[in-house]
């Protein structure tokens, strides 16, 4: 076995996280409607983009680049619907984002595992 | 075919861009001012605000509870205060009315029509566009309360800024900290006209006046009227620093005078009426009536009475003294 084999893990067995899709739509648009809450009372979480820690969640646990995709395109331009820019600034940025993200989730397994799991 | 099974994530990856690549493009060139609400925007902004509406609702009932039951100590002391403040402010009120009532008088005689705020309407703010860059309010009425694009927002402090996009229970609002917004703005005391503007980092500048004027911090900026959408005279906010610009003009910062980091409640003026001060205040009097009644004067003479003469209510003196003037 190579030294490299021992620092990456297979694909087969990095684990793969699934969301229902209540799950999958409802996280976004609850995220959405909390990131436009919270300044009003907290102004400086305006420079924490929700959406963007949300993105790298979804795309980091599924470990697949549509999806990341799919899932950044989406909650990006759902930002764009509470900004004055046109469609498409937020969501081409978090489209590269759900990519890169689940690229590296494919590659790199970030899950802690106990003393005794081996 | 076999290419596209291969490289699929890439495919995918490159369609969705060029996809929203391309909507942008159509969007930045058909964007106009007047431009309909997209309905995707409509749409979401619809599913979303309920939410929002529901968070504030119940935030605002758990601070009101708290405020009245645990926050009332102090009251007492806090009442006697403000009633002594109250009677200092009465005592101002009453020379301020009568400067008004003369600046009301003047300005019907030479015929000055004014944009007068006319109706208002009170809306919660529920939500922010949510980005630092980005600097927008959600408020909870929408065209069901009459309220329509463009459409000024103020607080009693200052203005807010202006009514942007409609929906039905819901508006959305540009600040006027905003890197798009811009207002017509007058310097109170030196009435030098710029344009107040926002920047990128969510903060004032006042734009546009020229390096050899003199401005100093502290000064009060308020609307000049000329930007068609804020009412003359609302306050602004006050000079915070004055630097020498790169180009020909001064590089002034501006505090402004709302709360725009921490808003609760606003005022939407839905409705400005030019119109003329009230002819029935003002009576037949003639400028010069006025401006004389600046100006030092001569105490009347006072009239010698006989002695023996019976006495007379004094009412009919003063009417007498009154209609015996020049002839």
């Amino acid at each position: 076995m190579s030294p490299s084999s021992l620092i990456y893990t297979s694909r087969s067995e990095v684990e793969v996280y699934r969301f229902s899709w209540p799950v999958s739509i409802g996280l976004p648009v609850l995220m959405v409607a909390v990131q436009a809450f919270l300044p009003l009372y907290l102004p400086f979480l305006r420079i924490f983009d929700f959406g963007l820690l949300l993105t790298i969640f979804f795309a980091v646990s599924r470990r697949s680049q549509l999806s990341g995709i799919v899932t950044g395109a989406a909650i990006g331009l759902l930002q764009d619907c509470f900004t004055r820019t046109p469609f498409g600034v937020f969501g081409i940025a978090k489209t590269l984002v759900g990519y890169g993200a689940s690229s590296i989730g494919i590659r790199i397994d970030v899950t802690i595992r106990g003393p005794g799991s081996c | 075919m076999n290419f596209f099974s291969r490289h699929r994530n890439t495919v995918v990856l490159a369609a969705v861009l060029l996809a929203q690549l391309l909507a942008l493009a159509v969007q930045v060139k058909r964007q106009t001012a007047e431009g309909p609400v997209s309905v995707i925007r409509l749409v979401v902004v619809g599913a979303i605000t309920p939410l929002e509406k529901a968070m504030v609702y119940t935030g605002d009932g758990v601070r009101d509870t708290w405020r009245n039951y645990v926050g009332l100590r102090g009251v007492r002391q806090e009442n006697e205060r403000l009633r002594e403040e109250i009677a200092a402010m009465r005592l101002e009120r009453a020379h301020e009315q009568e400067e008004l009532r003369q600046a009301h008088r003047m300005q019907a005689l030479l015929e000055f029509k004014q944009k007068w705020i006319d109706t208002t309407v009170a809306a919660q703010v529920i939500g922010t566009s949510g980005m630092a860059s980005s600097h927008l309010l959600f408020l909870d009425k929408g065209s069901d309360a009459g309220i329509q694009r463009d459409m000024p927002v103020i607080t009693p402090k200052g203005v807010v800024g202006k009514v942007l996009t409609v929906f039905g229970d819901s508006s959305q609002v540009l600040m006027i900290n905003d890197a798009s917004s811009g207002m017509g703005a007058i310097i109170a005391d030196s009435r030098l006209v710029g344009i107040v503007k926002g920047t990128a980092a969510g903060e004032l500048q006042l734009a546009y006046i020229m390096a050899g004027e003199t401005v100093k911090p502290g000064e009060q900026l308020v609307t000049s009227g000329g930007d068609r959408v804020f009412p003359k005279g609302l306050p602004i906010g006050t000079v915070q620093s004055v630097h020498q610009g790169h180009d020909l003009f001064l590089d002034i910062k501006v505090k402004p005078a709302a709360e725009l980091r921490r808003l609760d409640e606003v005022l939407v003026i839905t409705q400005q009426r030019d119109r003329l001060p009230d002819q029935a205040e003002v009576g037949d009097v003639r400028a010069a009536d006025i401006l004389s009644g600046r100006l030092p004067s001569v105490p009347p003479p006072v009239e010698e009475k006989p002695a023996a003469a019976p006495a007379q209510p004094a009412a009919v003196h003063d009417g007498e003294a009154g209609r015996s003037g020049p002839q």
